[in-house]
């Protein structure tokens, strides 16, 4: 039962009623204060360990290639929709950059081909979804098998072709040549490319979720899809859309996680969905759709990863992390619940 | 007068002789009890960590904790483990990378895969010792690698299959961890020395992953039983191919035509040997990696070895690059001896 809330007008007052209310339409506050106390007290408590080059610099790469993925997974969860299939697109985007290099493929031209292959199938499972009427849930399950199954066969053609044909430049799925890994190893100021990508790509969906009119349809039609049809919105389009965007953001994050690592692997990527939908959901992104913030999905994310460190630096047995990842979770659907039955009135 | 003066001589020489022997024995004194400063040096503040991912695999537990806690115990240092609990590369590199910082006394990587380099080079640049212990990372900086030969496990497992196949044409196959330094240095051990033992015996070149999944390696195995009938022979390079294996050939009722072989010889490979499906699991003497692993760290920050007087300044390591810690081969002759019970 849904709890109407009267906003409190008397100016000056301070109650935590109030803050409880500022906390529920702006959910991105509470990922947010949890960083700035994560990062204050890390400060105080170990600042030889925390306030390193090592520890920020690895904690923001970390975060930067998840990143992409956690933009797709809001924009869907935003549109009332669910991918599960981005771990499996990171997976197979990783592999086939890979293998089309090792074949002879120019970087570059490699990159495009994966990208574009993946925001294609990316596009067939929307018009799934949006025109045929499948469940996301399902679709993407299947997509996301599929796109494994492409990715294990990819490999095990490439490691083949590799073996069978050793090039004379050394390079292989395992040694990749540098003017790809480049892309992603490179520094400055310290930090590895990918970290000012993600910026570049934050600030570009931040920006366009809040102000562009086109994507605050996603909004619309996570409220109501029925509404937003009606009132002239091409549901069927945008949603397609969400679908494409997202195949291509998990595909680039796949490129960037081989380019990282130097070497292809079909363990990259498997599961990266899980802490996607978890980084979303703390953000304050709801699962009944229509409602969160990109930059409270942005947030939600980093605080995931702070909690990685943290829990790295204080030195927690490693079997405790997805305990406390598990809980964290939960949290935040539970507030995610209890934040949705307040309506704010006034 | 001259009976006093030479006794006088003698007796300053007695006293000489005395002081220079009273020095040199405390010299010598001095000298042991320096010895004996180093050998009580508190140490309890050091620590050496071992990086892994997937680190809670029983396999770990009952073989490398053991080696680590053991070692700790005997040197009085700590042992601490860092890594993510599942597969999952990018934790694994964050885990060691932002280890960095805290700065312990020395590292043991488990090289999971190439990719580990950067991350291995990262911490050699910040000072830290870093070695790889059980898969190696060739490409790193690593100061030593401790582990098995990889390549004479390959060879070890084609010398244990290779009288099943005498006089017959067929395939062997392979899988492991085609990411892996080790598994590509098993291949070809095992490719090379079966060419050899059995020159009839068609080695596919290509190694299928076994994804560190028994039950991903019986439905891989069993697919290529049932595709391909001249398959006599299968070797497995990483713990779960084992059983794996031998599910698979029970399941396409090839006991006794299918032979296999694989690596570690824990309860559950042992079993196999005994179910006729696996003829030699090549156990590696996992205490080792990281009794020795922390060993080699340990001497390597406490070194009394210095081969030129600057081998510091001219980047002369006072440790062995490689330790190769062996094998034990249990066949069905000697399974009796390796009875867990």
């Amino acid at each position: 039962m849904e709890q109407t809330i009267k906003k409190n007008k008397t100016k000056g007052t301070f109650s935590p009623g109030k803050v409880i209310d500022l906390v529920a339409q702006k959910r991105w506050l509470i990922p947010l204060t949890l960083i700035v106390v994560y990062v204050i007290a890390f400060a105080v408590l170990y600042p030889s360990v925390f306030l390193t080059k090592y520890n920020l610099a690895s904690l923001l790469l970390e975060f930067s290639i998840p990143a992409f993925v956690i933009i797709g997974m809001a924009i869907q969860l935003i549109n009332g929709e669910i991918d599960l299939s981005v771990g499996y697109v990171v997976m197979f985007s990783n592999v086939c950059v890979a293998c089309l290099i090792v074949l002879g493929v120019p970087v570059w031209g490699a990159i495009a081909i994966t990208v574009l292959f993946c925001a294609l199938i990316g596009w067939l499972v929307g018009v799934l979804v949006a025109g045929v009427g499948v469940n996301s849930f399902i679709a993407t399950l299947g997509s996301g098998m599929a796109f494994y199954g492409l990715g294990l066969m990819v490999f095990d053609y490439g490691y083949k072709y590799g073996t069978n044909n050793p090039n004379p430049n050394g390079l292989d799925l395992l040694h990749l040549p540098d003017s790809f890994k480049n892309i992603a190893q490179l520094q400055i100021g310290g930090f590895q490319l990918p970290v000012y990508y993600a910026l570049a790509v934050i600030a570009v969906f931040v920006v366009l979720m809040s102000k562009s009119k086109y994507f605050k349809q996603y909004y619309y039609i996570g409220m109501n899809k029925e509404a937003a049809e009606l009132s002239g919105i091409r549901v069927k389009r945008t949603k397609i859309a969400a679908f494409v965007i997202s195949a291509t953001l998990s595909s680039l994050a796949g490129v960037l996680l081989v380019a990282r690592m130097g070497s292809g692997a079909t363990t990259l990527g498997v599961g990266m969905e899980l802490k996607a939908i978890t980084a979303v959901v703390i953000g304050g992104v709801s699962f009944k759709g229509g409602r969160g913030t990109m930059i409270g999905a942005v947030f939600g994310g980093l605080f995931v990863y702070c909690v990685n460190n943290a829990l790295r630096i204080t030195n927690a047995p490693s079997n405790l992390y997805k305990v406390i990842e598990g809980l964290i979770l939960l949290c935040a659907v539970i507030l995610d619940a209890q934040f949705s039955k307040r309506k704010i009135v006034g | 007068m001259k009976r006093q003066k030479v006794m006088k001589w003698l007796a300053l020489a007695m006293a000489g002789a005395m002081t220079l022997g009273g020095c040199g024995e405390a010299k010598a004194k001095n000298s042991s009890s320096e010895g004996a400063e180093t050998k009580t040096e508190d140490v309890s503040d050091e620590v050496y960590v071992w990086a892994c991912q997937h680190n809670s695999l029983p396999l770990f537990v009952n073989n490398d904790y053991i080696g680590m806690d053991l070692i700790a115990e005997q040197l009085g240092v700590t042992v601490k483990k860092i890594g993510p609990q599942e597969i999952d590369l990018p934790a694994f590199v964050a885990a060691i990378e932002q280890e960095i910082p805290q700065k312990p006394d020395g590292m043991m990587v488990v090289g999971w895969d190439a990719s580990l380099a950067t991350a291995i080079d990262k911490a050699m640049e910040a000072g830290i010792p870093t070695i790889t212990v059980d898969a190696d990372v060739p490409d790193s900086q690593r100061l030593c690698f401790v582990g098995s030969n990889w390549y004479d496990q390959g060879v070890e497992q084609a010398k244990a299959i290779a009288p099943y196949l005498e006089g017959k044409k067929g395939k062997a196959v392979m899988i492991g961890l085609p990411g892996a330094n080790n598994t590509v240095e098993a291949a070809n051990g095992y490719t090379e020395t079966l060419a050899k033992l059995a020159p009839d015996i068609e080695v596919v070149t290509q190694v299928y992953d076994a994804q560190s999944n028994a039950q991903v390696v019986a439905e891989t195995v069993g697919n290529l039983l049932k595709s391909d009938s001249s398959i006599l022979a299968v070797a497995g390079f990483e713990s779960a191919c084992g059983p794996g294996i031998s599910q698979a050939i029970k399941e396409a009722d090839m006991v006794g035509k299918v032979y296999g072989t694989c690596v570690d010889a824990e309860a559950e490979h042992i079993q196999c040997i005994k179910d006729g499906t696996i003829v030699a699991a090549c156990g590696q003497k996992r205490h080792f990696f990281t009794y020795y692993g922390v060993r080699m760290l340990y001497d390597y920050k406490h070194n009394n070895i210095d081969f030129t007087g600057h081998d510091a300044e001219i980047g002369i390591s006072p440790i062995p690059t490689e330790v190769s810690t062996g094998f034990i081969v249990v066949t069905p002759d000697n399974v009796k001896y390796f009875d867990q019970e």
